[in-house]
């Protein structure tokens, strides 16, 4: 589903080189999860895959079902099916939640030629989506992201992740801030959402959330270059052990899965 | 300076029918005023208080009182919120008394024009009309004071609260151009009273006309006066507006203006607070598009210790649109203790839009906080990105931001279906603003 070949990436306002070579397979039915310590370039990586202006792809390709999507928008990556769950959702104070949704679910819909809903017809799927991150039906009326707490943020991306349908769901740091029992209903409802159509990648400086959302493959990402893959047991590993044992680490292993 | 700057309030005074009132001080008032008017200048962009702001398209015309001053009740449907307030309508000036509803106030508050006051309330008048609202060398306020026809004096007594809000609703018909409107307002909120004004500018064509309303508050000791006003006049028409607050202590005055409307509109707004513990809000937010021009010039002046001051003025300009803000904030020297903050952040949309801005602070004090702050920017890059990422367009990002920029000011809106009224106008402005990215 998404093919990344010797991606490198570099900040856009001072070129700054972020990421140094990437390749990372990604098949539907897979999830994968990137680890790593801070600074070596994880949130770039999620942030690039979905087509974030402030930085610019130097070198490589990122492929999405075949088709290569560097040149493209990010809300046109969003109608091929992507999906980026923020580690900061964005305030927007004065714009309903509830609307804000059924624009981005019509939005992505009529790209898609699927069947645009009302704001009644709207109103009856959002009800049953909200069930999937266990929400109160008074966030639909809350402007969007604004005074949530950061809980709130988190289970807000879940539910747009829920109603939008992506195909392929990058997850950026979405356990940071949480509580146990609120990591739990996330992780439930991310789990709830997956299925063998579909592809994860989970951005996470902690193994914490992958006892939940059981990754397929682990990889570790370090200044900017995939050192280490494995199966879960190296986020276990990771957990132990920490990341200074990979930093100076002159290996490099591929990330293809 | 040509003479025909010069002759500009002559010109104008001519075409001026100004009945008498029954009040004689009034009729003072208006002479006096009249007197001083002979001396004032035109202004020009030689003069400091005007150095961004030019008159000279105004100075070209004439403007007259008119007949035609009629309205169609249909035409009121989306301005007048009857059930949910006390209602004053007015047309080019003239006062409807049967498309008002001023309703049941609680025992003692009043509300009333000028010409409809008793002979106690008209003491009332008699003892401020004219104190808060100034210099007396400006010259539309000196106009206004000259040719005032009528106006709106509220009265709430002590320890009263009145629930709805008093909608002031000034509109100027499709019917004649050039027209000129003298509004004035006087509101007084007596010790521990509570109430909300607002007052709204609708023009309802597209032909020129002038409007300088003045309006005076005083905010008595311990009172919460909340003040909107909502210009949204014709995209030809100009608006010259003077606001003269005095705010005692321990009270709360909240001054939300929002400019929507008008080629060009000017906004002077002064705030004296001459009291301990108060707190006083002077907010604005201002959409400018096409060829408009908006010039806000507000003064915060703290006379006594101990209080808080907020002033947050938003702007969007778009196309070659035009805005200037003045925020002044003056601290006495026994006003200790004042925390005062003034931002004015403005969002520049086009490549042919100007903003200017200038805070100035005199601080003679030497114990307070006082911040401001003045950005220009475009919309925010992650928060455009974190919309475009949910699928929507550039266009119905742009849209949507804006939406939420103008809600920070119209949240304030006591008055719901006011405040969603005008959110649908903020949403045809900023898809007027994704229209002409498109194109």
């Amino acid at each position: 589903m998404l093919e990344i070949k010797n991606l490198h990436a570099s900040i856009e306002e001072d070129g700054t080189p972020i990421l140094n070579g990437i390749n990372l397979s990604i098949k539907a039915g897979e999830k994968h999860a990137i680890m790593g310590p801070n600074g070596g370039g994880k949130s770039t990586l999620a942030k690039v895959i979905a087509g974030h202006p402030a930085f610019e792809v130097t070198e490589g390709e990122i492929l999405f079902e075949g088709q290569d999507i560097l040149e493209m928008d990010p809300d046109e990556r969003a109608h091929l099916g992507l999906f980026l769950a923020f580690q900061y959702p964005v305030e927007v104070p004065g714009v309903n939640n509830s609307t804000f949704l059924r624009q981005s679910y019509n939005a992505i819909q009529s790209e898609r030629g699927g069947e645009e809903l009302d704001p009644l017809e709207f109103d009856d799927y959002i009800r049953e989506q909200l069930k999937v991150v266990d929400m109160e039906e008074s966030f639909l009326q809350r402007s969007v992201n604004t005074g949530f707490s950061g809980g709130e943020k988190k289970r807000n991306e879940i539910l747009q992740m829920a109603v939008l349908q992506p195909k392929l769901s990058v997850l950026d740091e979405t356990d940071s801030g949480l509580d146990i029992d609120a990591l739990q209903e996330v992780a439930a409802g991310i789990n709830k959402l997956f299925s063998p159509e579909k592809a994860l990648l989970l951005v996470t400086h902690y193994q914490r959330m992958l006892n939940y959302v059981e990754p397929d493959f682990v990889h570790v990402l370090v200044k900017g270059k995939i050192v280490k893959s494995g199966d879960k047991s190296l986020a276990l590993e990771l957990e132990e052990k920490g990341y200074d044992w990979l930093q100076n680490e002159n290996v490099h292993v591929n990330g293809e899965a | 300076m040509s003479d025909r700057r010069e002759l500009f309030a002559k010109q104008n005074l001519q075409y001026l029918k100004t009945e008498p009132f029954k009040f004689d001080y009034l009729n003072e008032f208006r002479k006096e005023a009249e007197q001083k008017l002979e001396d004032i200048p035109f202004p020009t962009k030689r003069d400091e208080e005007w150095k961004y702001l030019s008159l000279k398209d105004l100075a070209k015309k004439t403007f007259k009182q008119t007949d035609l001053n009629e309205i169609t009740e249909d035409k009121l449907e989306s301005y007048v919120f009857a059930e949910d307030t006390h209602y004053l309508v007015f047309v080019n000036g003239e006062y409807k008394k049967d498309l008002s509803n001023i309703g049941d106030l609680p025992e003692g508050a009043f509300v009333s024009t000028f010409r409809e006051a008793s002979e106690k309330q008209a003491d009332e008048i008699e003892t401020h009309l004219g104190k808060y609202a100034y210099p007396d060398e400006d010259l539309f306020l000196s106009l206004n004071s000259t040719a005032f026809n009528d106006g709106v004096f509220v009265y709430v007594p002590k320890d009263t609260k009145v629930e709805k809000p008093i909608h002031i609703l000034n509109f100027t018909n499709e019917l004649s151009s050039d027209t000129l409107t003298t509004s004035r307002v006087l509101v007084l909120g007596d010790r521990f009273s509570k109430f909300t004004v607002i007052e709204d500018f609708v023009g309802l064509g597209e032909n020129s006309y002038l409007n300088i309303p003045v309006s005076e508050f005083v905010v008595s000791e311990g009172s919460h006066v909340k003040h909107m006003r909502i210009q949204r006049e014709s995209l030809n028409a100009y608006n010259i507006s003077r606001v003269g607050s005095h705010v005692e202590s321990s009270a709360h005055y909240d001054s939300y203006t929002i400019h929507l409307g008008a080629k060009l509109s000017r906004s002077d707004v002064k705030a004296v607070i001459d009291g301990t513990n108060s707190d006083c809000t002077l907010d604005g937010l201002v959409l400018l598009n096409g060829e408009q021009v908006s010039d806000t010039h507000t003064v915060m002046h703290h006379k006594q210790p101990d209080c808080n001051s907020h002033q947050l003025h938003k702007v969007i300009v778009d196309g070659d649109a035009h805005s200037i803000f003045n925020g002044k904030i003056w601290v006495d020297k026994i006003a200790q203790k004042t925390d005062s903050f003034q931002e004015n952040r403005n969002i520049l949309l086009s490549d042919t839009g100007t903003i200017n801005t200038k805070p100035q602070l005199e601080i003679f004090a030497d114990d307070v906080k006082c911040s401001h702050g003045a950005t220009i920017g475009q919309l925010d890059e992650d928060e455009m990105f974190y919309m475009k990422s949910r699928g929507l367009t550039d266009a119905k990002a742009k849209e949507l931001l804006i939406q939420g920029y103008a809600w920070e000011v119209l949240e304030n809106i006591d008055l719901k279906p006011l405040a969603e009224e005008l959110q649908k106008a903020v949403a045809e402005y900023s898809a007027g603003v994704s229209k002409a990215l498109a194109n």
